[in-house]
């Protein structure tokens, strides 16, 4: 599935935790591209993999614990083919930030209490473009301008306290895009403000995107943001990629069971369900924990559709339509 | 509505939620004035240190020995003074090494997730042994000089410090700037000296105090034990050392250099723990 106008390829990736005696497989095999101004929403519930695939891709694990196993992760970025995984820290260090850039979910945590706004925005930029300590305090203030924060020069000397959510994340967006990466890995980003400011970063987000014709990974469980900011979809369940395809694909005609659940697990207004009376419909179980796996399809244990023969065997990525597939051995009967 | 903002300098400000705390004021007013006659010692004394006046011996106090003499003559309130410069000089010096040491150690084995075992496993065989116990044995090894002093306490002090602050860039480490400034492309060392050091001055400074203290402590106790800076040396820990033989008689010989003990490690005792209250505003909104 190698697709030569990628930006990056992420090819058979398996994340495993070591914890005495215990293997975690976090990331079980997870494989996706992504080309130049795309973005790709990783979904999933706490615990699918998708965080720690996207501190795979940057290399930001704990190592031990962590260990990253298979395959390679190849990233075709001004003409030259880099193997993430091969690279020394030193040269991983200088596409951190630089080419591959990353938001975090907790915006209240994500900055130094002790540093300034603009301080905190400069660093990414003096420690790869070099630039001096005056000509990057200008740079901090064009990026805070950008990102719409009002008088940015002010904002810049104050300290991330004065903040607010939004406008940390605000912040933390800045200071990402700073060097003008090629990719930009977003965790969970929207996850810890509240609806409309979301709904601001967001379009911001997506603006920024178009402008700078980046990449994005939108690590995410909202499938309301999915709809808004995503091209294609993945859905991960324990560590796999269960069902992957466009937008509206996934969101409008899904196949696999739990992408079906998941999305019957959406609130929606009374007037807008099926059975107005019904109890919102929860999937049943809990997802297995990374160390113990269950044989075949990782989902069958908590399937209402599962035979015998889906514990058989790992089922593998089906092909469906165009780039929709699915992991799922009946996805024909769904 | 547009919002003042008023440039107070953080070390004022800590000055002043120090200062409006009694018994901290109280402390620091107290140190000063040790601190002060330290300094100050050949300007302020009435006697030389080592003068011996044979006829007073064992002189109680008077107006002319305000805190008697010893068993040689010498006055107690010069060598009190010059005492004081003696435990500060060796509990400051303790106090910058230990911590700087303990920061670096601390700091290693809390980020550095390789050194961790081997760094923490070296200051558990440290801790392991008691203090004064450790302080003699180094002594032993080392020679009775002031350097030495200096050397086996911050060695014995070292571990608490690396302890301390290995437990605090253990919750920094995980909060998201670490990761972001790391997602950045900082170097280990950077993130260490940007966003980890400034974070950790609070618990660091409170730490300084309590070291500050149980330096003077320990270097009393080996002074008295023998097992510090030599017997001519005016120390608290060799003025009571030597007051032992005399206590019956010459009660003042034990009382002047106890008290003087006492009152400077009570002090940073007390500017210790107003330090961190004043260092921490939610605690201390939490303790009223």
């Amino acid at each position: 599935m190698s697709d030569p106008a990628a930006l990056i390829t992420v090819d058979d990736l398996r994340t495993i935790f070591r914890t005495g005696e215990e293997v975690a497989r976090a990331v079980d095999g997870v494989s996706f591209s992504l080309r130049a101004g795309e973005t790709l929403a990783l979904v999933g519930e706490s615990g699918s993999g998708k965080s720690v695939t996207a501190l795979s891709i940057m290399r930001l694990l704990p190592m031990p614990p962590a260990q990253i196993v298979g395959r390679r992760i190849v990233f075709a970025d001004r003409g030259t083919e880099q193997d993430l995984l091969t690279l020394t820290e030193r040269q991983m260090r200088r596409i951190r930030g630089r080419r591959i850039a990353m938001v975090f979910q907790e915006p209240m945590s994500s900055l130094n209490p002790l540093l300034t706004i603009g301080e905190q925005i400069a660093e990414g930029l003096r420690l790869h473009l070099g630039l001096s300590r005056a000509a990057a305090a200008e740079r901090a203030c064009e990026l805070l301008a950008r990102v719409n924060i009002p008088d940015p020069v002010r904002r810049s000397g104050e300290y991330p306290h004065r903040l607010s959510g939004g406008m940390r994340q605000r912040v933390m967006i800045a200071a990402a895009l700073g060097c003008n990466p090629a990719l930009l890995i977003a965790d969970e980003p929207t996850t810890a403000l509240d609806v409309t400011i979301q709904g601001q970063i967001l379009e911001l987000l997506r603006s920024l995107q178009q402008e700078l014709c980046m990449a994005m990974l939108f690590v995410t469980h909202d499938l309301g943001v999915v709809s808004e900011v995503a091209d294609r979809v993945a859905v991960m369940y324990a560590g796999r990629i269960v069902e992957t395809g466009s937008r509206a694909e996934i969101l409008s005609a899904p196949r696999h069971p739990y992408t079906k659940a998941l999305l019957g697990s959406v609130p929606r207004r009374r007037s807008a369900r099926r059975d107005p009376a019904a109890r919102l419909p929860a999937i049943p179980g809990q997802v297995p924990s990374a160390a113990q796996l269950p044989p075949g399809c990782t989902f069958a244990p908590r399937c209402g559709l599962a035979i015998p023969a889906c514990t058989a065997a790992r089922p593998a990525l089906q092909p469906i339509a165009g780039a929709h597939a699915v992991r799922c051995i009946r996805w024909r009967e769904t | 509505m547009a919002r003042v903002t008023v440039a107070v300098s953080p070390g004022l400000l800590l000055l002043h939620r120090l200062l409006r705390r009694r018994l901290a004021a109280a402390a620091l007013l107290v140190l000063v004035a040790v601190l002060a006659g330290g300094l100050l010692a050949p300007w302020i004394v009435p006697y030389a240190p080592q003068r011996m006046d044979i006829l007073h011996r064992l002189a109680a106090p008077s107006r002319l020995h305000w805190l008697g003499t010893d068993e040689f003559g010498r006055d107690v309130l010069t060598r009190i003074v010059y005492g004081a410069r003696l435990s500060l000089l060796v509990g400051g010096l303790v106090m910058l090494v230990a911590t700087g040491c303990g920061l670096l150690l601390g700091l290693l084995a809390g980020y550095v997730r390789r050194l961790d075992g081997v760094l923490m496993r070296v200051t558990d065989a440290l801790m392991a042994f008691p203090d004064i116990l450790l302080a003699i044995a180094l002594m032993a090894a080392l020679g009775p000089s002031l350097i030495d002093v200096v050397v086996a306490l911050a060695t014995v002090q070292t571990p608490r410090v690396a302890r301390v602050v290995r437990g605090a860039v253990l919750v920094l480490r995980e909060l998201q700037f670490v990761e972001a400034a790391e997602a950045l492309g900082a170097t280990d060392a950077r993130v260490m000296r940007v966003h980890l050091l400034p974070n950790l001055i609070s618990p660091l400074v409170v730490q300084a105090t309590f070291i500050f203290a149980a330096a003077i402590l320990t270097e009393a106790a080996l002074s008295f034990l023998g097992a510090g800076v030599p017997p001519t040396v005016p120390s608290w820990g060799n003025m009571i050392a030597a007051a032992q033989l005399y206590m019956q008689q010459a009660d003042w010989l034990i009382l002047a250099p106890g008290i003087a003990i006492l009152l400077t490690v009570l002090s940073l005792q007390v500017l210790g723990d107003g330090l961190r209250d004043a260092l921490d505003p939610r605690l201390r909104r939490l303790m009223r």
